[in-house]
């Protein structure tokens, strides 16, 4: 009797203990994600990071079995999105897609925070202000506008105080010697937009995308682009590399993750990215909004900040924006 | 208009169109009834799931829910001093003091209708005109916005009630309270102690929900009598003939003046509107006394504008593709993720869109108008439900709409604090109003008179000369002078007789 019942339970014990080793070899085999993956958006729903995120983060969902979860935290023009996955857990289950404002955030006095204080995944677009004026204006190319310019003040809107667009149209002013009243409009590149439609300003500087109704309707046009690349909103504006000025002022778009994350989980995420960034949808998606995209991959990326970090603060710096 | 008439037809004819519009309307009543969530979050939550929908189907919804949620505002505003949204923020004024008489049916009944005659219009108005108003809402610019908000300031002397000193320190403090956050010109951060929190200012929502809703219940709490409940008269469903002889005039001059709040394009909403609506209401009553303590008034004002602020806010959206409100921001990204821009070339690239919208929005004013008038002695037994349940329920829905605000536990510490300014400000008898107007508009009046300076180079002329600003400031003097005109020739008759 007593061995019958001390060998029933040897056998559970056993039974037990194989089940918890062989139990860890399956969940040890699944890798990263195994749970959802959060994706901080530091600005409003519906505008362009939003965009982004929810496009690829919709595409990811789809290649991997748990979700991926989209949260938005806005607030000083990104701060309060990138402290908040700056103190999540390194585990590569909480990440940020941020715009090229995390390198001027810390030089206008936003932050403390910058890359250094991040892991960079990949970078997956980019928006860079034009220089834009109403169709049916006097000034059909840069160079007319570029004249009026040098004889009398004109008027200009921009997008928010302290911002990158800001920053382009003052270097445009500075580097090219011209007299622009330069307005910042704190809510963006929308209602600047709409200015120049009700002709309260001769021309504005934002990104293509932020008036894309007006350029499409052939309302607008487009004199010049502050990016290497031409805009697909404006296939026909040059860039001002083209014109024969150096204005580069680009606001590349991002994900990063925590300080400490390990490679492999960074690497697994530069691969899925990399999948929902060739797709179609997301390709296509692009060029109907007007923005540029591109593809930057973890060095990459970590290069392309770095240097962008320095560029931004002398760039902040010499327009006047820089607090330190 | 053959053509048109065909295509609205054809968009009557398609069951999706009904059933998701329906479902929408019903979704956003629902969200904008709970205190704390408003309608913005609805359509900023919601969105996604449209996406997988087919594209006039997914925008029907969203259009349902904007509208249901703008209405469904009204809602908790009446029953439980929340306002649902903040475009109902001034229907509690009148809509809670009427319901605490007993009244309560009466007040979603005058809500509703008033609702869906302010929509229903504005949505008109946008079939009809929208191209024309746009020409004239682009017209104005930061000189115009600045007189406005000017005039909506000057008003506070006329809501102040009795101690204009209170009023005016309310004021003042709604403005301060405006200031926090980054300077609209330079980016500067102001009051905000290092808090990242408060670089973007402090989020109306709380404040709100604190100062009305908590505030009420921390007042319910300090009653020592219990059980004091009034039964709620319920009667019949739509307004009686008498409410609306006295409201109508109210109907047409709220209507007027949401759509062309909602027109203006940029972060002006239901909020701005039933503020100006509110105002203009008292302004013109023949008893300006009876606002504040359940004037039918002052919930049609409130009501038909900050409805009337959608069919407006969709004129630019649709004409323009640019935004008349926050809502109406987010739904650019959900045409873009259709793969559609709203502009002029939406309407000769996809008329049955266009269309399509418009059927779909007038669909959600009648679907809302029979749930609400039907719903409504539902909705008001809520107030049976015994006071201590009914407190504990409320204080919970402020706490999770607080941080629904922004996932975030600050919003919760915001709302809590102003539910205490509240209290106290009641106790002694300090306005609200002229807080929210200060707050509201205090924000605006800076950055328009300081983008308008830079734009025109320090020429302060350009404010006072341009045509439609200067209408503003001739309707501030106006409202200004008048009562003290008024005043005077009252004395010097009280003297006469006296003689």
């Amino acid at each position: 009797m007593m061995l019958k019942r001390f060998a029933i339970v040897l056998a559970s014990v056993a039974l037990l203990g194989g089940a918890l080793v062989f139990g860890g070899c399956a969940k040890s085999e699944k890798s990263f994600p195994k749970r959802d993956i959060t994706i901080v958006v530091p600005f409003g729903a519906g505008g362009g990071t939003d965009q982004v995120a929810r496009v690829l983060g919709d595409l990811v969902d789809k290649a991997i079995e748990p979700a991926v979860v989209i949260v938005n935290k806005t607030g000083g023009g990104g701060a309060v999105g990138l402290t908040e996955v700056s103190k999540a857990q390194p585990d590569g289950y909480t990440l940020v897609l941020m715009t090229s404002n995390i390198s001027t955030l810390k030089w206008t006095g936003h932050s403390k925070l910058t890359y250094k204080d991040f892991e960079p995944i990949v970078a997956v677009n980019y928006d860079a202000p034009a220089l834009i004026v109403k169709a049916d204006s006097p000034w059909k190319s840069y160079e007319d506008f570029a004249k009026t310019a040098k004889e009398r003040t004109m008027r200009v809107a921009t997008g928010a105080p302290g911002g990158l667009w800001q920053a382009g149209a003052l270097a445009l002013a500075k580097r090219a010697g011209l007299q622009l009243n330069i307005v910042p409009e704190e809510q963006g590149g929308a209602p600047a937009a709409v200015k120049l439609l009700g002709g309260h300003v001769e021309a504005i500087v934002v990104p293509p995308n932020e008036a894309a109704s007006q350029i499409e309707s052939k309302q607008f046009r487009v004199l010049g682009v502050m990016a290497p690349d031409r805009n697909p909103l404006a296939p026909d504006a040059p860039t001002f590399k083209e014109l024969g000025l150096d204005l580069d002022i680009r606001s590349v778009r991002g994900f990063l993750a925590p300080k400490g994350t390990p490679t492999e989980v960074i690497k697994t995420l530069e691969e899925l990215f990399k999948t929902a960034w060739n797709s179609k949808e997301y390709q296509a998606y692009m060029k109907k909004t007007g923005s540029n995209a591109i593809w930057m991959g973890t060095q990459e990326y970590i290069s392309h900040l770095t240097s962008e970090y320095e560029k931004y603060h002398a760039l902040l710096k010499e327009t006047g924006l820089a607090k330190e | 208009m053959e053509t048109a008439w065909s295509l609205l037809i054809s968009i009557f004819g398609r069951p999706e169109v009904w059933f998701y519009t329906l479902l929408g309307t019903i979704g956003g009543i629902v969200v904008g009834a709970i205190p704390g969530l408003t309608a913005t979050m609805a359509v900023a939550v919601l969105i996604p799931f449209t996406f997988r929908l087919e594209p006039l189907v997914g925008l029907a919804t969203l259009c349902g829910i904007y509208i249901g949620g703008i209405y469904g505002g009204s809602i908790s505003a009446v029953l439980w001093r929340i306002p649902g949204t903040p475009s109902s923020a001034f229907t509690t004024l009148d809509g809670y003091p009427m319901a605490v008489r007993g009244e309560a049916g009466r007040a979603i009944s005058i809500s509703t209708t008033s609702s869906f005659i302010g929509g229903l219009v504005s949505i008109i108005f946008l079939i009809v005109t929208a191209p024309f108003i746009v020409k004239v809402a682009l017209r104005f610019s930061e000189p115009e916005f600045f007189a406005i908000a000017v005039w909506g300031l000057a008003s506070v002397a006329d809501v102040s009630g009795k101690k204009l000193i209170y009023g005016l320190i309310s004021a003042v403090f709604g403005v301060f309270l405006g200031t926090i956050g980054l300077d609209p010109m330079t980016g500067a951060p102001r009051f905000t102690f290092g808090l990242e929190n408060l670089q973007s200012g402090l989020e109306f929502v709380p404040i709100m929900i604190g100062l009305f809703g908590l505030s009420e219940v921390l007042n319910e709490m300090g009653r020592t009598e219990t059980g004091q409940r009034v039964t709620q008269k319920i009667g019949n469903l739509l307004p009686t003939w008498e409410d609306v002889k006295r409201i109508w005039r109210t109907w047409v001059r709220g209507t007027l003046i949401g759509i062309w709040v909602g027109v203006l394009p940029g972060a002006t909403g239901g909020a701005m509107g039933s503020l100006m609506a509110y105002n203009a209401e008292k302004q013109v009553s023949k008893h300006p006394e009876e606002f504040g303590k359940g004037a039918p008034e002052g919930i049609a004002a409130s009501e038909s504008a900050n409805n009337a602020t959608v069919g407006g806010s969709l004129v630019p959206l649709l004409t323009l593709g640019i935004p008349g409100d926050t809502i109406t921001a987010l739904m650019i990204g959900a045409f873009m993720m259709h793969n559609l821009r709203p502009g002029p070339l939406l309407y000769e690239q996809n008329p049955q869109l266009v269309y399509g919208i418009y059927g779909s929005l007038i669909l959600a004013h009648f679907f809302f108008l029979i749930l609400g008038l039907a719903a409504a002695r539902t909705f008001a037994r809520v107030l049976n439900i015994p006071r201590p349940i009914l407190l504990a329920l409320i204080v919970t829905f402020c706490t999770l709409g607080s941080y629904a605000v922004s996932n975030d536990v600050f919003n919760i510490v915001i709302m809590a604090l102003f539910g205490i300014i509240g209290f106290i400000m009641e106790r002694i008898e300090m306005p609200v109003t002229p807080m929210l107007i200060g707050l509201v508009l205090g924000p605006m009046a800076e950055s328009s008179l300081r983008t308008a300076l830079k734009m025109y180079e320090g020429d302060v002329s350009v404010l006072f000369t341009r045509p439609f600003s200067l209408f503003f400031w001739v309707l501030t003097a106006a409202m200004l002078i008048i009562p003290r005109i008024q005043q005077v020739k009252a004395k010097r008759q009280a003297a006469a007789v006296k003689n």
